[in-house]
C-alpha cells in the first residue's frame, strides 16, 4: 500500500525565537514571562490586543527579555534611570539578534534620554538573595 | 495593569500553598474579587524577635501604574511599634517601596516578604519612631525589646507621647 | 267507579234542572255524562266521535238555543269537576311532554263536540293544570325544559316552539333567560364542531358566529319574540363563541404552541385578540406548561427536541402575549430540567451554527436528529433580526422586571406561582402593539441564553466548537453563520461592558484567532509564490496562547517523526516563515493538523481519507510502493517516536476503517492490500489463522473465550447507539439502570438478551476503547 499526502493543512504555532533558548528546559512547565507585566513572551503586554507584530519582544544585552511596550514604559519612568528592572544593569538591546532588528530605532530614543546611574548601596541591598522570591 | 494583578493573585495563592518558606505569610489577597487595587496581608512576627507570636495586618493599595510604580503598603494603624514604622499611621520606611528604588520586577509578595524581613532587621539610621531608634543606636536592646513588648501588649499611645 | 258525594249531588241537580224533560231524557243525560267523563275510562268517548245516540243527546240538551243556562252551568261544573278529579289522580304519572300532550288532548277531545265553554274559560282551566304541574311536579318541569333544549339543539324548531309556548303558558310569562341559556348551549355544541383541530385559519370566531347566525337567528329571534337586531343577545352569543374558542384552544395548547407552530400562527394571533383577562392567560399558559411537561420533559425526548419545542413555545407565547410577561414562566419551568442535560449547550450551539447536518460527525446521530437540529436552527435564525434592533432597551427593561428565580430553596413551581400572585395586570389599553415584529423584541436568542444559567458556559462551549472549526478549515474562510453567531455572542458580552474579565479575554481570544487565520492566509499567499514550494500545503499559523493550546501539553504538541518528504516540506515552510517574520520560529502540531491522503493498494484500488496528521503519519509507516508491510505496535511506536498507548489508539482507528488488519498470533499489523470488500477481509483473516494453527494450538482455549467475547461485543455494538443516546441525555448511569432501559428501549427484532454482567463487561470494554468513562460511584458516562 502506498500512502500519499494529497493536501496538507498543517497547524503551526509561532513563538519568539530567543537565541540560546532552544533547549532550555522550562521549570515546572512555566512559560517565560515578561518581568514587568508577567505575561508570557508570546502573549501581549496589557495594552495590546494582538500578539506578534503588534506587541514584539526585545532581548536585553543582559539577557532579560520584555515586551517592547513594557520596557519602554518602564524606561520612560524617570526613576528607571535606564536600568533593567531585573538586574539593574543599564538596559540596552542585544545586537545581532533577529528579534531586536526592528526595535533598535524605536528604543534608541528612550535609551539616550534616560540617564544610566551607578549602583548605590540601596540597590545592592535589594539585590540580596533574600529579597528575591524563588 | 489589572491582568498582572490577576496573575499575581493566582500565583500568590499557589506559592503560599506550596512553598513552606512563606509560612509566615498567613494570607495575601485582594479585599474583594471585583476590585484588585486593594489587598490585605497577614503576617506572623519573625521568630526570635520581640514580634514573634504576633499577627500583623498589612493594607496594600495598588495604583493604575503598577508595576511601574510601587504599591502603597502600610500596617494597620496603632498595631506595630518598630523604629522604621510610624505607630499611629502604620507607615513604613523601606527603600524598596520608594519610587526611586522600585523595580517592576518586584511583586506584592516580594514586598510583603521585604517588610517581614524589616521586622527582624530594624534600620535605626532612617527612623520613623525616634524613641525606638535611639535605644537601638545606643545598643540598649533589652530596653528596646521591653518597650516594643509594652506596646504590643496594649500600652496606650497617650502614655507614650507624654 | 265510586261516586263521591259531590258527584252524586251534581248529577242529581242536573236531572233536576231538566225538570219535565228529565223523564224523557234521563237516559240520554246519563249517557252524555258518561261519555264526557274522563274518569269513565272504559265507557267514555275514548277519543272517538260521539255515536248517534250521544250526538242527539248533545243536540237536544246542549247545542240548543233552548238549553237552559242553569243546566249548562251544572254541566260545565260536572266536566270541570270530573276533569280535575282525573287530573289530580293521574298527574303523578306524567313524565314527558308527550304525556302532557296526550292528556290535554284527552280532556279537550269531547269538548269539541259541545258548545259548552266560552273561548277563555277552558284555556284558563288548562293553564291552571299547567301552572300546577310546573310548581308541583318538578320532574316533569325539568323534563319539559330538557326536551326544549334537546329540540333546539337538534334544530327541530317547530316542536320546540310548541314546548316553549306550553312552558310560557304554564309559567304565565315568556322565558327569555331559559331560551338564551339554551341558545348558548347550542353555541357551545356548534363551536366545538367548528373549532376543530385546524389552526391555519384566522377570524375563525367571526366566521363561525356568522354561519351560526345565518342558520338560526331568524328562527331563534322569533322564538325569543325579539327583533333581529337585538344587540344585547347577539353580543352575548358572540362572546359565548369567544369563550368557547378560548376554552377549546386552551385544551389544545400544546398542539397550537408547539406541534403545529409555525402553521398555527393564525390561531395564535386570534388568541391574542380575544384573550383579555389575565386569568384566561394564566389558564392557557398553565395548561401549556402541564402539557409541555407531560409531552416534552421526559427522558425519552432528546435535548434537541426539547430545545426545539421550547423555542417554538416561546415564539408562540410571544405571539400571543403582547405584554411579554409569560414566556419567563416557561423559561423558569424548563430551565431546571434542561440543566440536567449535559448536551444542552452543545445542541443549542450546533443548531445556532447550522451544524445539524454537515458537521455532526458523531456516528450515533440519526437522520431524524439532524433534521430536528436543522429545524431548531431555522427557528433560532428566524429571530436574529429583532435582536439587533432592540436588544439594549428591552433586555435591560426586562431584567429589572424579572430577576431570575434562584437559590431560595423553594421549588421553582411555587415561586412561579407566587410571582403570578404579586403581578397586577396593566390596563389593556396601555399595551401598545406596533407592527408584526416588535412583540419579538426580547429576541429568541437572548431568551435561550437566559435559559442556560450562565453565559460563560455558552461562551466556553462556543469557543471549543469555534476552535475545532478553525482547525478543520480547509481554507481560510468561515461560513456566514459563524460570523453572525460570533457577532451575537460578542454583542451579548458587549452588553456587560467587560465587567467580567473572563468574558473579555474570551472575546479577545476569538479576535486573535480570527486574525491568526487572516494572517495565515496572507502568509500562505506569499509563501506559495516561492519557486518550487509545495502548494498543496495550506498552513495555519496560530498564536498558541490564545488557542488554549499549552505548548507543553502532551496531546496538542506530540512530536511525531514525519515521513521524510513531509518533514522536508514542513521544514521549508518553517524556514520561510522565519525569513518573513524575523525573530520567530514555528512549531508543528500534528494532532491539530489535517491532511487528505490517498491510499493506493497493491491491486490498484485507491481510497481517500481525511484525518489528523498524526494518524496519517502513523499509517505512513506501512506505506510501501509494492508489497504489503507488516509491523508490530512496538515497531511503529519506535518509528514515529510516540508512546505506545497513542499508537495503539491510532492503529485501532485504522483497523476500524478497514485499512489495516491485525493478526492476533503474530501481533502484526498489516495493510489490507488485497481487500476489495469486507468478504475479502474476512477470508484474509481466515487464511492467516489457518496458517498458524500449528503454532497456536495450546492457545485455542483462550482464543475460544476471546471469540465468545467478541461475539458478545459484536451483538452489543448494535445497542451501542441506544446506550450512547441515553447517556447523552442523562449524563451518567449505573449498569443496572442502563440494562433495564435497554430491555425497554431496544426493539424486539433486534433482540437484547444480554445479562447485566455481560452488559457491564461491554461497558468496561467501551471504557478501554475511550468511548466511556466510569465514575467513582460505579456509573458510566460518555467521554467528553
Amino acid at each position: 500500500m502506498l500512502l500519499e499526502f494529497e493536501k496538507v493543512y498543517p497547524v503551526f504555532s509561532w513563538s519568539w525565537d530567543i537565541p540560546g533558548d532552544e533547549n532550555a528546559v522550562k521549570e515546572n512547565g512555566d512559560e517565560d514571562l515578561c518581568g514587568i507585566c508577567r505575561v508570557s513572551y508570546n502573549g501581549t503586554c496589557p495594552s495590546c490586543k494582538y500578539p506578534g507584530d503588534d506587541c514584539p519582544l526585545v532581548i536585553g544585552e543582559c539577557n532579560h527579555n520584555f515586551h517592547v511596550h513594557c520596557i519602554q514604559q518602564w524606561l520612560d519612568t524617570p526613576t528607571a534611570k535606564g536600568l533593567c528592572p531585573m538586574c539593574r544593569q543599564p538596559f540596552s538591546l542585544k545586537r545581532n539578534v533577529a528579534i531586536n532588528e526592528f526595535q533598535m530605532g524605536r528604543l534608541a530614543k528612550v535609551l539616550i534620554n534616560s540617564q544610566p546611574a551607578t549602583l548605590n548601596d540601596d540597590q545592592d541591598m535589594m539585590m540580596e538573595p533574600e529579597f528575591v522570591v524563588r | 495593569m489589572s491582568s498582572r494583578l490577576a496573575k499575581e493573585y493566582k500565583n500568590v495563592a499557589k506559592t503560599l500553598r506550596a512553598d513552606q518558606s512563606f509560612s509566615h505569610v498567613l494570607s495575601l489577597g485582594p479585599c474583594s474579587d471585583d476590585n484588585l487595587t486593594h489587598w490585605d496581608a497577614q503576617i506572623m512576627g519573625p521568630a526570635d524577635t520581640c514580634y514573634s507570636g504576633y499577627k500583623f495586618t498589612l493594607r496594600i493599595q495598588v495604583t493604575d501604574r503598577y508595576p511601574l510604580e510601587p504599591p502603597k503598603i502600610r500596617f494597620a494603624p496603632f498595631s506595630i511599634p518598630h523604629c522604621n514604622i510610624d505607630f499611629d499611621s502604620g507607615r513604613i520606611c523601606l527603600t524598596l517601596l520608594e519610587q526611586e528604588h522600585w523595580s517592576p520586577a518586584w511583586d506584592l509578595l516580594h514586598c510583603v516578604q521585604a517588610i517581614w524581613l524589616l521586622l527582624a532587621n530594624p534600620e535605626p539610621d532612617s527612623p520613623l519612631d525616634v524613641d525606638l531608634a535611639c535605644l537601638l543606636r545606643a545598643k540598649d536592646y533589652s530596653a528596646h525589646d521591653a518597650l516594643v513588648c509594652y506596646y504590643l501588649n496594649g500600652g496606650s499611645h497617650g502614655s507614650r507621647s507624654n | 267507579m265510586v261516586s263521591t258525594n259531590e258527584e252524586t249531588q251534581l248529577v242529581e241537580q242536573l236531572h233536576y234542572t231538566l225538570g219535565d224533560l228529565d223523564a224523557s231524557f234521563s237516559d240520554d243525560l246519563e249517557g252524555l255524562l258518561t261519555w264526557l267523563n274522563p274518569n269513565e275510562t272504559q265507557s267514555n268517548h275514548q277519543l272517538r266521535p260521539p255515536i248517534l245516540r250521544i250526538k242527539s243527546a248533545i243536540k237536544t240538551l246542549v247545542n240548543n238555543k233552548n238549553a237552559q243556562e242553569p243546566f249548562l252551568d251544572l254541566l260545565r261544573q260536572f266536566v270541570v269537576y270530573q276533569t280535575r278529579v282525573h287530573f289530580f289522580s293521574n298527574f303523578r304519572s306524567l313524565v314527558h311532554f308527550k304525556d302532557l300532550q296526550k292528556l290535554e288532548r284527552y280532556y279537550e277531545f269531547p269538548l269539541r263536540f259541545l258548545e259548552l265553554f266560552g273561548d277563555g274559560e277552558w284555556t284558563e282551566e288548562i293553564s291552571g293544570f299547567r301552572n300546577y304541574l310546573i310548581f308541583y311536579h318538578p320532574v316533569l318541569a325539568r323534563n319539559v325544559k330538557l326536551r326544549l333544549k334537546q329540540l333546539i339543539l337538534e334544530d327541530d324548531f317547530e316542536m320546540a316552539m310548541k314546548v316553549y309556548s306550553w312552558l310560557c303558558s304554564a309559567e304565565g310569562h315568556s322565558l327569555t333567560q331559559l331560551l338564551v341559556d339554551i341558545i348558548l348551549a347550542k353555541v357551545k355544541v356548534f363551536a366545538s364542531k367548528e373549532f376543530s383541530a385546524e389552526f391555519t385559519r384566522r377570524f375563525v370566531i367571526m366566521e363561525t358566529y356568522n354561519s351560526f347566525m345565518a342558520s338560526f337567528w331568524s328562527t331563534l329571534s322569533t322564538m325569543l319574540e325579539c327583533p333581529e337586531d337585538n344587540h344585547e343577545i347577539t353580543k352575548e352569543i358572540y362572546e359565548s363563541f369567544e369563550a368557547q374558542f378560548i376554552e377549546i384552544r386552551t385544551r389544545q395548547a400544546f398542539d397550537i404552541f408547539v406541534t403545529e407552530y409555525p402553521n398555527s400562527k393564525p390561531t395564535l394571533l386570534e388568541l391574542r385578540a380575544v384573550l383579555k383577562s389575565p386569568s384566561k392567560y394564566t389558564q392557557l399558559i398553565t395548561e401549556l406548561l402541564v402539557q409541555f411537561e407531560a409531552r416534552v420533559l421526559k427522558p425519552s425526548v432528546t435535548t434537541v427536541e426539547i430545545l426545539l419545542s421550547y423555542v417554538k413555545a416561546i415564539k408562540s407565547i410571544l405571539t400571543v402575549d403582547i405584554s411579554n410577561r409569560y414566556f419567563q414562566l416557561l423559561t423558569n419551568f424548563v430551565r431546571p430540567y434542561l440543566m440536567e442535560r449535559r448536551d444542552a449547550v452543545v445542541s443549542f450551539l450546533n443548531a445556532m451554527l447550522g451544524m445539524g447536518t454537515i458537521e455532526h460527525r458523531e456516528s450515533g446521530t440519526k437522520v431524524s436528529q439532524a433534521n430536528i437540529t436543522s429545524q431548531l436552527s431555522k427557528e433560532i435564525s428566524d429571530s436574529y433580526q429583532p435582536i439587533f434592533t432592540t436588544t439594549m432597551e428591552s433586555s435591560s427593561h426586562s431584567q429589572q422586571q424579572y430577576t431570575p428565580i434562584r437559590a431560595t430553596g423553594e421549588p421553582v413551581c411555587s415561586q412561579v406561582i407566587a410571582r403570578f400572585l404579586e403581578w397586577s395586570p396593566e390596563p389593556s389599553d396601555s399595551i401598545q402593539f406596533n407592527g408584526d415584529n416588535s412583540f419579538m423584541s426580547e429576541g429568541i436568542f437572548n431568551i435561550i441564553i437566559e435559559l442556560f444559567d450562565s453565559r460563560d458556559v455558552i461562551i466556553a462551549e462556543f469557543l471549543r466548537l469555534f476552535k475545532e472549526k478553525l482547525f478543520n478549515l480547509r481554507g481560510y474562510r468561515l461560513e456566514t453563520n459563524w460570523h453572525s453567531s460570533l457577532k451575537i455572542l460578542k454583542e451579548r458580552v458587549g452588553l456587560n461592558k467587560f465587567s467580567n474579565a473572563q468574558d473579555f479575554s474570551n472575546v479577545n481570544n476569538i479576535d486573535v484567532m480570527l486574525r491568526d487565520i487572516k494572517q495565515s492566509e496572507d502568509l500562505c499567499c506569499e509563501m506559495h509564490k516561492i519557486p518550487n514550494i509545495n502548494v498543496d500545503i495550506v498552513p495555519k499559523i496560530i498564536s498558541y496562547l490564545f488557542w488554549g493550546i499549552v505548548s507543553d501539553s502532551e496531546s496538542s504538541s506530540r512530536e511525531v517523526v514525519l515521513p521524510t518528504k513531509l518533514d522536508h516540506d514542513m521544514t521549508i515552510y518553517k524556514n520561510n516563515y522565519a525569513k518573513m517574520k524575523k525573530g520567530r520560529k514555528l512549531r508543528l502540531h500534528p494532532a491539530q493538523s489535517l491532511v487528505k491522503i490517498r491510499l493506493t493498494c497493491a491491486n490498484g484500488r485507491t481510497s481517500r481519507h481525511e484525518v489528523s496528521m498524526d494518524k496519517a503519519v502513523i499509517l505512513s509507516c506501512f506505506s510501501s510502493e509494492h508489497e504489503s508491510k507488516s509491523l508490530t505496535l512496538e515497531e511503529v511506536s519506535a518509528k514515529v517516536d510516540v508512546e505506545k498507548e497513542f499508537v495503539q489508539q491510532v492503529l485501532n482507528f485504522w483497523l476500524q476503517a478497514s485499512v489495516l488488519t491485525y493478526d492476533h498470533e503474530s501481533g502484526l499489523y498489516c495493510t489490507l492490500d488485497h481487500g476489495e470488500n469486507s468478504d475479502d477481509v474476512k477470508s484474509s483473516r481466515m487464511l492467516g489463522s489457518t496458517g498458524s494453527t500449528i503454532h497456536g494450538r495450546n492457545d485455542s482455549g483462550a482464543a475460544a473465550v476471546r471469540s465468545q467475547q467478541q461475539e458478545l461485543f459484536q451483538s452489543m455494538e448494535r445497542v451501542w447507539p441506544f446506550i450512547k443516546g441515553m447517556l447523552t441525555n442523562l449524563g451518567s448511569m449505573k449498569p443496572e439502570k442502563i440494562h433495564s432501559f435497554l430491555k425497554m428501549a431496544v426493539p424486539k427484532e433486534m433482540g437484547f438478551t444480554a445479562t447485566v454482567s455481560q452488559l457491564e463487561s461491554f461497558l468496561c470494554h467501551m471504557v478501554d476503547e475511550n468511548q466511556l468513562e466510569s465514575t467513582a460511584s460505579g456509573a458510566f458516562k460518555l467521554v467528553k
